[in-house]
């Protein structure tokens, strides 16, 4: 179910009411493991299935990594523990894509393998990222194993994040399960602030420039160049209004019940090299890239020569990284085209030192240029992202370029107006080092706030509510 | 205290916003003989799809520039009231100023108010043909407002009896209080707008959970009419209540069509059903089907969707008004002289 459903909105009361009741940490803690299987269950009982499986192997496997003193057979569970998350993974979402791509491959030769008919879990890359990351930290020492298994099936199902993240760490989130609920007015308020301006984004903008986005991406040939540029950002303001509200809301809700979510956006249309935008964007599945694949990648190549300006060291690292994020957001060669232009252009940054600018004081003047770029170039290769198919890729990537420009033109104001909020709101908050995170209004504010968001999202939502964008990953 | 103070400014602010960029919805009245219409010298703002401010003069009667002249009506529904453009932009006002560049000085009388039928059309024939005294009638309909007819719970329709049709009226004076104190706020007028909208979704969710609802189904009413005899009667009817007068049906062509392929496809199984029953019939019409297709061959226009809605979709923009009041004025310029 979805947080924007009637059937949530129920389930979220009676959980607050049973939650008001019983005050035991233990018995609080079995009733919000009860209700993320629900919530879970909601879509697919057998999605269940599969998470309950994998909660069990990797919770008796860290009990073993954890107290395994021979280094050899610790690395040997850590290793099987990997390949098993990672076997469900591959095989989930990522078979038929193998299959299909031999198939092409070897086609002409007369070989035609076939496919299954496999439904994909939601939410498996989050959950299937997080225990990896469990087992990982654990073997590293970085974190120790839940207290119970309780807690840890907790932690691996927990309903706010567990179909669209944010990516949460162990080492940050254990000890908060393991505290138990902290319903408090002012996590109530805080949490249920973060929702509404959630709902805001998502069924106000990003819903809203769906309308131009679907339209373009399903005709592009027959809009002008001006207009498929349009859509062409409008999707990538979309992309950001859809996933950061959907982080928004699944913060609010932990928050209303006493936990803390790491944040996940952070103003990343003020990048100013797509080094810093990716510091920006999504920052529980970058930081997860750096820490578990592309540092120790960096490490190994480091180790064999460990001259900084030699080429594969600074290329291979990030191209490899961001094939694997590109292949994590979904099983088409369009992503994983997606993350490996994204891992070339984090190179050639990190070997012009472009990278450093990441690190510079904001200065407008300096970094007006650069932030339009960002917007401009990962709003180009978000088209690899967004299109259908690789050949609608194309003809969008045709009309960027102005070949063939004629067409209709369509200034679909919406689009144009969010997109300048998006860049004028994040040179304001800069500005001003304004602290978006923490709503720190006094009372009468709040309650004035609280009503007009839910007003104006009731008011200004488009006709139906689209599905959330990252549900399919 | 200040939390009710704070909560009373936000609100004024929406409000302002609201009344002058999104909703303004007109009093009404009840006019004999025609129904519920605007009431007299009121205006209607709307934001919600396109732009435009709409104004009214007498008895539902749409402000078009020429008030003097030759005496033609263009009775429609929400594409001839056409609220999503100006006044000036309106199909009608356009054909107006049409004619009379070319000096025919003909003041197009534009009654048309959303949601009519063709039983609405047949039951003010007498307070169209009485009030206005037209030399033509320019009835605007498609196939969805024969299909209206047929809703019995609308106060005009049309009832089969003895395999003919009869038109039925609900004599019941509807109660417009409760909207003339809705339409005192923007924000009320919008609130009332969204909740109707969120009401039906509600209760075809509700209906769902009962019964499941194959797909498609949800508005099989409009959607899946395409009876022929029942179209021709209508027709008829509609022929015989126009009858002291010139009456012309003005199709507005459900063009271009866009496959999903993204080509374009220039003619409508719905259209050439209705404008089949009015051949056979020997009614006039006009079907500005070359005005459509030039708009987007020569401009690469199309005459639907607006700066917040989707492309080619919904109420006709002002490009599509020009072209179809363009080809109106043509037609009515041969007819007239």
């Amino acid at each position: 179910m979805s947080f924007l459903s009637l059937e949530f909105i129920a389930l979220f009361i009676v959980l607050l009411i049973i939650l008001g009741i019983f005050k035991q940490p233990t018995v609080q803690k079995l009733v919000l493991l009860a209700v993320s299987c629900i919530f879970y269950a909601y879509w697919s009982w057998q999605f269940l299935v599969v998470i309950i499986l994998v909660t069990l192997v990797n919770y008796a496997a860290s009990l073993k990594v954890y107290g395994q003193e021979d280094p050899l057979l610790k690395r040997r569970w850590v290793l099987a523990t990997v390949v098993f998350n990672l076997l469900v993974l591959g095989y989930f979402k990522y078979f038929n894509f193998f299959i299909d791509s031999l198939n092409n491959l070897f086609g002409s030769l007369g070989i035609q393998l076939g496919t299954l008919e496999i439904l994909l879990p939601l939410g498996i890359s989050f959950y299937i990222f997080e225990t990896l990351s469990y087992i990982l930290d654990i073997n590293n020492g970085s974190t120790q194993p839940a207290k119970s298994l309780l807690d840890y099936a907790l932690f691996a199902t927990f309903f706010p994040r567990l179909v669209s993240g944010p990516i949460m760490r162990a080492s940050h989130f254990l000890p908060q399960l393991e505290r138990g609920v902290n319903f408090t007015r002012e996590n109530f308020t805080a949490g249920f602030l973060f929702f509404g301006q959630g709902l805001l984004k998502k069924i106000v903008i990003a819903d809203t420039l769906g309308v131009i986005v679907d339209r373009v991406y399903q005709f592009p040939d027959l809009f002008s160049s001006f207009t498929v540029w349009l859509g062409v950002i409008s999707f990538s303001v979309q992309m950001y209004f859809d996933f950061s509200g959907y982080s928004d809301m699944a913060t609010g809700v932990a928050r209303m019940l006493g936990f803390e979510f790491p944040i996940n956006f952070n103003l990343p249309f003020t990048s100013r090299n797509i080094t810093e935008f990716w510091q920006r964007w999504h920052i529980s599945l970058s930081t997860w890239l750096r820490d578990y694949i592309f540092l120790p990648y960096s490490r190994s190549m480091l180790r064999r020569n460990t001259s900084g300006r030699y080429l594969p060291n600074i290329f291979f690292p990030s191209i490899v990284t961001m094939l694997i994020g590109g292949l994590w957001h979904g099983a088409t060669w369009g992503f994983v085209l997606w993350g490996g232009l994204h891992g070339l252009i984090l190179a050639m940054e990190r070997y012009t030192k472009i990278d450093r600018m990441a690190g510079r004081p904001r200065d407008l003047k300096k970094d007006f240029l650069p932030m339009i770029w960002v917007i401009l170039l990962s709003s180009f290769l978000s088209v690899l992202f967004r299109a259908p198919s690789l050949s609608t890729a194309a003809s969008v990537m045709k009309k960027l370029f102005f070949v063939n420009s004629q067409g209709v033109d369509w200034f679909f104001l919406p689009g144009f107006i969010y997109a300048l909020m998006v860049v004028a709101g994040g040179i304001v908050v800069q500005r001003f080092n304004m602290d978006l995170t923490v709503l720190s209004l006094s009372k009468p504010q709040t309650l004035a706030l609280i009503i007009v968001m839910f007003l104006v999202a009731f008011l200004f939502a488009s006709g139906g509510v689209a599905p959330f964008l990252y549900f399919q990953f | 205290m200040q939390a009710a103070l704070w909560v009373l400014l936000c609100l004024i602010v929406l409000e302002l916003f609201v009344r002058f960029f999104i909703i303004q919805i007109p009093p009404k009245q009840y006019v004999e003989g025609l129904g519920v219409v605007p009431a007299d010298h009121s205006r209607k703002i709307w934001g919600l799809e396109g732009f435009g401010i709409t104004h009214y003069l007498v008895q539902g009667e749409v402000y078009t520039p020429r008030q003097t002249g030759g005496s033609v009506v263009v009775f429609g529904d929400s594409y001839t009231e056409a609220y999503q453009v100006n006044d000036a932009d309106k199909y009608v006002s356009v054909a107006e100023e049409a004619l009379w560049a070319n000096g025919m000085q003909i003041n197009l009388h534009n009654i048309g108010y959303s949601d009519r039928s063709v039983a609405d059309y047949i039951y003010a024939a007498p307070h169209i043909l009485q009030t206005y005294d037209p030399e033509v009638v320019v009835v605007q309909l498609n196939i969805y407002n024969f299909a209206a007819s047929l809703f019995t719970s609308r106060p005009n329709y049309l009832l089969e009896q003895d395999a003919s049709l009869v038109l039925k009226h609900d004599p019941e004076v509807p109660d417009l209080r409760l909207q003339q104190v809705v339409r005192q706020f923007g924000l009320l007028s919008f609130l009332y707008y969204r909740f109707d909208a969120v009401n039906k979704n509600l209760l075809r969710y509700v209906n769902s959970l009962r019964a499941p609802v194959p797909a498609g189904a949800a508005s099989a009413g409009i959607e899946q009419y395409d009876d022929v005899e029942n179209l021709k009667q209508q027709l008829r009817l509609l022929q015989d209540a126009y009858r002291e007068t010139s009456l012309v049906i003005l199709v507005i062509p459900s063009l271009p069509m866009i496959t999903r392929d993204g080509s374009m496809v220039w003619s409508e199984e719905k259209d050439d059903l209705l404008l089949g029953a009015m051949a056979e019939e020997g009614i006039s019409y006009v079907y500005p089907r070359e005005a459509f297709i030039s708009l987007y061959e020569d401009e690469r226009k199309f005459p639907r969707g607006f700066f917040n809605t989707p492309s080619n979709y919904g109420h006709l923009n002002a490009d599509g008004n020009r072209a179809l009041g363009i080809a109106l004025a043509n037609y009515l310029g041969g007819v007239l002289k």
